[in-house]
């Protein structure tokens, strides 16, 4: 029985208005007297605290609420209705959503106490601050949409704001073409999310489009329908998750100031898809094979992306391919029907990233806006505060003991050891290996040593409160956040799983415990390996290496962004230009010159018949009125 | 002797109605001027209102209501009629034409 | 029977109105502003009234006076409202209008008004007589309201081509309702539709000819293909604020008239359905490829309303006919009409002296002299071009699922098509205002009230978007 609760509206009302209330001002006063930044922090900062109060709320109503009871609901009203197809706007929380709430509002409250220090100063401060509301907003409407179409609204909603946070320094075009790339290439997946749904519409959608009651007649649909709205919701997966083959723009999505992409490029809007994934568990379970396509896309991803973090010189690429990869693991996870294994490395996730993408920020902001990592070093002594939590993040990226990371990591790769999936299994912690490698590396070349560029060093200091704040509150999440999954071989009790059982369609998958220390040594022993390599290398200081062969191959990332541009960019050009003219001339080419001249002639000849002349216009009147005629005269027959 | 009692056939009333109407079409498209395709627009009213009037007379069981449209119909035309010489003078003044072949500006 | 005095009260109010008005135009001491101002009250006023629910079944007011001549339902009830709403936003963008093109009088909102008032009893007239009285009332103010300009040749020549054609229509209307007649001896849509049920169609042929009259002279007016011409050069000639008027009151009331000859007393839709379908499908494709032409607004404007006419026509063959209830027309005809009318009120400032910018060419730039009303205009022409989050996407949508919901597939693949193609003229101007250079200051003299009236319906346009259902 699912609980009604109208509280539940405003937790994604909040930041909107907040966005609104943010919009309106500035735009009202952008041009004259500028209100003080101050203003527009309060405003801006406390919609996400709200929210964050609210979704605790949240939590301990469905806390009280039985288990097989967790579901609080509320809609709004009823959107549009034709015919049988009745779609409400109409939110839901239980256990899954109340998760994702948690972690949501609680690192955007603290990347928006951030931002206060990282954009004090910009020009359009409060801009941006509109825009993260608006984020916000529309990420609390994906998490919290009672169907597959008010996340859809969501979904596109943290779309545009991705792609407006991405252009945010518009000035450099290089920006904008990224954040136009972020657009296209999630626009591909969207195409797949929207086809994945109007199949299920047309399947089971005439007794309600809700996930309840798609959960209820789930049984109803053929197994060719199921796969195939399997793979298509994926393929929308993998555009807004930044998966093989659609993960490209999440690097370039970079561009953007370092609180977005901490907030959105890594801890929450990124891991819609696997929440996605998660959602519609009830499908999956029925299709393993669509699983294992799901798993094996994820686990390659993370392996390539692994290997191309390896070789990145920009702190922010480092750390977004890192993303991607870690990406990978939780798709791993949820393709083996692992789904809380899957939810839970989200949720560690956006600790330990956001918290290292905000200390990225910090290194950044006190070199004034240096990002590349060859010229740091020695940092250590300058920015304490920054290296102990980054350090904290680190080690619960590379999935050290006991850090948050390495619980969540481990159980992923002990399901795929469970399940017999040891492919995915050994892939998976050589990754881990890999992950070890390149955090530390990153580590080692930007703290320790000594410095390379002795003048930004000595202009180095640490950052205000306001933005260091937030950094330990974080650390002490990537810190600790694991153990509210500790698995019962450390004496725990899986809490996160159980308490997002009814949400999921899960196979336990029971293995003895041996078999769970050998996934636990392997990863060990890999972190070790990692680290241990790491340190040779950069541990004493290293100068920037000259990439070559495979190195500088895996460096332009194995040239796939000029393969892209030759295989989809290029031929896609030709086609789509025919709009692309009307903005700019000169990028035509043939073929679509030709088809808009054939527009135009059509339009043109149209046009002749025009003549002005009112007695052309009686005739036409007078054929069409002889032509309905003889159609009439015709049906006498 | 048909030829006296064509008067009380309604076919006859029609053939007329039929032939102003007739006529209106074509003047309409014919015609060169504004006062001419005006008239032929009046001629359409007029065959309206004689079917009206016959079929009152010979076929319909309420008494009053051809007869009444009938007037409406005349009232509407009148009116129409001052609205389009009032047009005509408007357009003479700038052009010093009524033909319609000079109202073309608007085209394309 | 009290009751009934409260469905008409919106006719009353505004027709009285209409006369006061025309009173006043006696004293040259008013001020245009007050006439505007009056007129904005009385249909203010009379929308409110309307806001009164009546119910989905017809109500025939006053039976015994009127003779069933005159029916109410929600579905007249949210027409009228859609009307008296273009006729209050007119009346206001037109002060704006006024103040740069120096020929405004004060019978301008008195016609205007009589035209509502014929607009809103076309909407209730279940008769064909009412009918053809009430169109011809809100013709004949139009025709005034076209040529208002006198000393500019093209708005005389706009309303001569459209009184000459809206002449011919008529006699054949008047000649229609004449075979009816004699087929009947009836004029009422109930007693149509019964006969239509009974016998079907075919086998009075001076019936099936009547309509055929009359459907011809109906279309004429909502600008069906191949009866649209006129549509381009009149509404190219004719004063902005009218053009916005004509485009949507006047298209409201004719579809009403439509929906309820076809449908509403009874589904006579069955024996015109091939023919509905051609004409549709030629509607959308026309009205698409003139407008791609243009380079004025207001004839793109005009070439696009036949494309909306288009979909309309997709409603009117769709909607079930049991139950009808009108919410799909409707509401495409609100989300249509705001837009629409939001565009033109912007235009009736933007567009200066004299109508001096009216080329899309003329409006380069605007997003970064006047970037509120550019953003304004975006709103109107996405939702015009049926992208979300606008009512006009909302409306597509509804239509385009009734169609395939009624098995009409073909139309809804048309339809999707013809919303791509009209995004090329759409786009245009959103291109134009946010890509290319300002080389015009777009300085404009006046009141406020147009800027504020363009704002009132992007608000709408948006809100609608949200709660469809209140429709």
């Amino acid at each position: 029985m699912a609980q009604n609760v109208s509280y539940l509206g405003m937790i994604p009302l909040l930041p909107l208005i907040g966005a609104a209330v943010v919009g309106i001002l500035h735009l009202a006063t952008c041009k004259k007297k500028r209100l003080p930044d101050q203003l527009y922090a309060v405003l801006a900062c406390s919609t996400p605290i709200l929210t964050f109060v609210l979704a605790v709320k949240v939590f301990f109503d469905l806390n009280g609420l039985p288990v097989d009871g967790r579901a609080l609901t509320h809609e709004v009203f009823t959107w549009f209705e034709v015919g049988e197809m009745n779609i409400s706007m109409g939110f839901l929380a239980d256990p899954l959503s109340s998760l994702m709430l948690l972690f949501v509002t609680f690192t955007a409250s603290l990347i928006h106490i951030y931002s206060i220090g990282y954009m004090a100063g910009d020009e359009s401060f409060a801009k941006f601050f509109a825009y993260l509301n608006l984020f916000l907003g529309s990420m609390l409407i994906l998490v919290l949409g009672n169907g597959p179409v008010v996340m859809f609204v969501g979904w596109e909603g943290v779309g545009l704001c991705s792609y407006l946070l991405i252009s945010y320094y518009s000035e450099d075009r290089s920006n904008v073409l990224a954040g136009n790339k972020a657009f296209i290439v999630n626009r591909i997946g969207d195409f797949g999310f929207v086809l994945g749904m109007a199949f299920l519409f047309w399947a089971i959608g005439d007794s309600g489009f809700d996930y309840i009651s798609l959960k209820t007649n789930a049984h109803m649909l053929a197994p060719a329908t199921v796969t195939l709205v399997c793979l298509l919701l994926f393929v929308g997966a993998t555009g807004k998750s930044a998966q093989i083959p659609l993960y490209v723009w999440l690097p370039d999505a970079m561009a953007g100031p370092t609180p977005v992409s901490a907030l959105i490029h890594a801890a929450t809007m990124v891991t819609a898809g696997v929440y996605m994934v998660a959602r519609f568990s009830f499908l999956y379970v029925h299709v393993p094979t669509v699983g294992l396509i799901v798993a094996w896309t994820g686990i390659l991803t993370a392996l390539v992306s692994a290997i191309y973090g390896m070789f990145q010189n920009d702190i922010k690429k480092v750390l977004a391919y890192s993303t991607v990869s870690q990406l990978g693991y939780m798709f791993a996870g949820v393709g083996l029907a692992a789904y809380s294994a899957g939810i839970f490395h989200v949720f560690t996730h956006a600790f330990f990233k956001a918290l290292l993408f905000l200390g990225a920020g910090s290194v950044i902001y006190a070199l004034h806006h240096e990002q590349n990592i060859w010229k740091m070093g020695g940092l250590k002594t300058k920015l304490p505060l920054t290296y102990k939590t980054m350090l904290i993040g680190s080690l619960a990226l590379a999935g050290c003991p006991p850090f948050s990371g390495f619980f969540s990591k481990d159980e992923i790769l002990y399901s795929a050891l469970a399940s017999g999936h040891t492919g995915i299994w050994v892939v998976g912690v050589l990754v881990a290996g890999m992950t070890a490698y390149y955090t530390f590396r990153m580590i080692f070349v930007v703290f320790h040593g000594s410095p390379r560029d002795a003048h930004a060093y000595e202009h180095a200091h640490e950052p205000p409160a306001v933005m260091t704040v937030p950094l330990v509150i974080l650390a002490i999440g990537a810190l600790f956040a694991g153990f509210l999954n500790l698995p019962s071989l450390f004496g725990g009790s899986q809490q996160v799983t159980h308490w997002l059982a009814p949400s999921l369609a899960e196979h336990a998958h029971e293995a003895s415990h041996s078999i769970e220390i050998i996934a636990i040594a392997a990863s060990v022993a890999a972190f070790a390996i990692g680290i241990f390599i790491a340190y040779r290398k950069f541990g004493k200081g290293a100068e920037e290496p000259v990439y070559s062969g495979f190195s500088s191959f895996a460096y332009h990332t194995f040239r796939i962004n000029e393969l892209y541009d030759v295989l989809f960019v290029r031929p896609y050009k030709a086609i789509g230009s025919a709009i692309g003219n009307l903005i700019d001339a000169h990028v035509t080419d043939g073929p679509v010159q030709l088809i808009v001249w054939f527009y135009r002639q059509f339009g043109s000849t149209f046009k002749l018949l025009q003549v002005g002349y009112v007695r052309v216009y009686a005739i036409y009147m007078i054929i069409g009125l002889s032509v309905m005629s003889y159609l009439l005269t015709q049906s006498f027959k | 002797m048909p030829l006296l009692t064509l008067y009380d056939q309604l076919t006859v009333y029609l053939v007329i109605a039929a032939l102003l109407f007739g006529m209106g079409v074509y003047g309409l498209i014919t015609r060169r001027t504004l006062i001419g395709m005006l008239i032929a627009a009046e001629l359409l009213l007029a065959g309206a209102s004689i079917n009206f009037m016959a079929f009152n007379r010979f076929t319909a069981p309420d008494p009053a209501l051809g007869q009444i449209f009938t007037l409406f119909i005349m009232a509407i035309a009148a009116a129409e009629a001052a609205i389009g010489l009032s047009i005509v003078v408007a357009f003479y003044r700038h052009l010093k034409s009524i033909e319609t072949a000079d109202a073309a500006h608007l085209k394309g | 029977m009290n009751c009934d005095i409260v469905f008409l009260l919106p006719l009353f109010i505004v027709t009285i109105g209409a006369i006061l008005l025309m009173l006043l135009s006696a004293f040259e001491s008013i001020r245009l502003e007050v006439a505007s101002a009056l007129s904005v009250g009385i249909f203010a006023l009379a929308f409110l009234v309307q806001l009164v629910p009546i119910g989905l079944t017809d109500v025939l007011p006053f039976v015994s006076i009127f003779n069933g001549m005159l029916a109410v339902s929600d579905f007249t009830r949210i027409a009228s409202m859609i009307i008296i709403a273009c006729g209050l936003f007119t009346a206001m963008s037109a002060i704006s209008y006024f103040r740069q093109n120096n020929f405004g009088s004060l019978e301008f909102f008195s016609l205007m008004t009589f035209a509502v008032s014929g607009m809103l009893l076309l909407t209730m007239a279940q008769e064909l007589i009412t009918v053809f009285i009430a169109l011809e009332t809100v013709s004949l103010s139009i025709y005034v309201l076209v040529g208002y300009n006198r000393r500019n040749v093209l708005s005389s020549e706009a309303v001569l081509k459209y009184l000459i054609l809206g002449a011919f229509a008529g006699g054949f209307f008047a000649m229609g309702i004449a075979l009816v007649y004699g087929a009947l001896g009836d004029t009422g849509f109930a007693a149509i539709a019964a006969s239509v049920s009974r016998d079907g169609l075919l086998h009075n042929p001076a019936l099936a000819g009547g309509l055929l009259f009359i459907l011809f002279a109906l279309f004429f007016k909502v600008t069906v293909f191949p009866f649209h011409s006129w549509v381009v050069d009149v509404y190219d000639g004719a004063p902005i604020p009218v053009t916005g008027f004509m485009a949507t009151a006047l298209k409201t009331a004719i579809i009403a008239v439509l929906a309820n000859v076809l449908l509403l007393a009874g589904d006579i839709r069955e024996s015109w359905l091939d023919m509905l379908f051609y004409l549709t499908v030629l509607t959308l494709f026309a009205g698409n490829l003139i407008a791609i032409g243009q380079n004025s607004l207001k004839r793109m404007l005009a070439a696009s309303g036949i494309v909306h006419t288009g979909y309309l026509l997709i409603a009117l063959i769709a909607v079930s006919g049991d139950q009808f209830s009108g919410s799909v027309i409707l509401y495409y005809l609100a989300a249509y009409a705001a837009s629409t009318l939001g565009i033109f009120a912007s235009l009736s400032y933007l567009s200066g002296t004299d109508e001096k910018r009216k080329e899309f060419n003329d409006f380069s730039g605007l997003a970064k002299v006047r970037p509120y009303s550019a953003a304004a205009i975006t709103i109107f022409l996405l939702s015009m071009a049926g992208i979300p989050p606008t009512a006009g996407f909302m409306g597509k949508l509804y239509i385009i699922v009734t169609a395939y919901q009624g098995g009409h597939v073909i139309l809804a693949v048309l339809g999707i098509v013809s919303s791509i193609l009209s995004m090329w003229y759409y786009l245009r101007l959103i291109i134009a205002m946010y890509f290319h250079e300002a080389d015009d200051l777009f300085e404009t003299s006046g009141s406020r009230s147009a800027p504020v009236c363009a704002f009132i319906l992007a608000i709408c346009v948006l809100a609608l978007s949200l709660y469809p259902v209140a429709i």
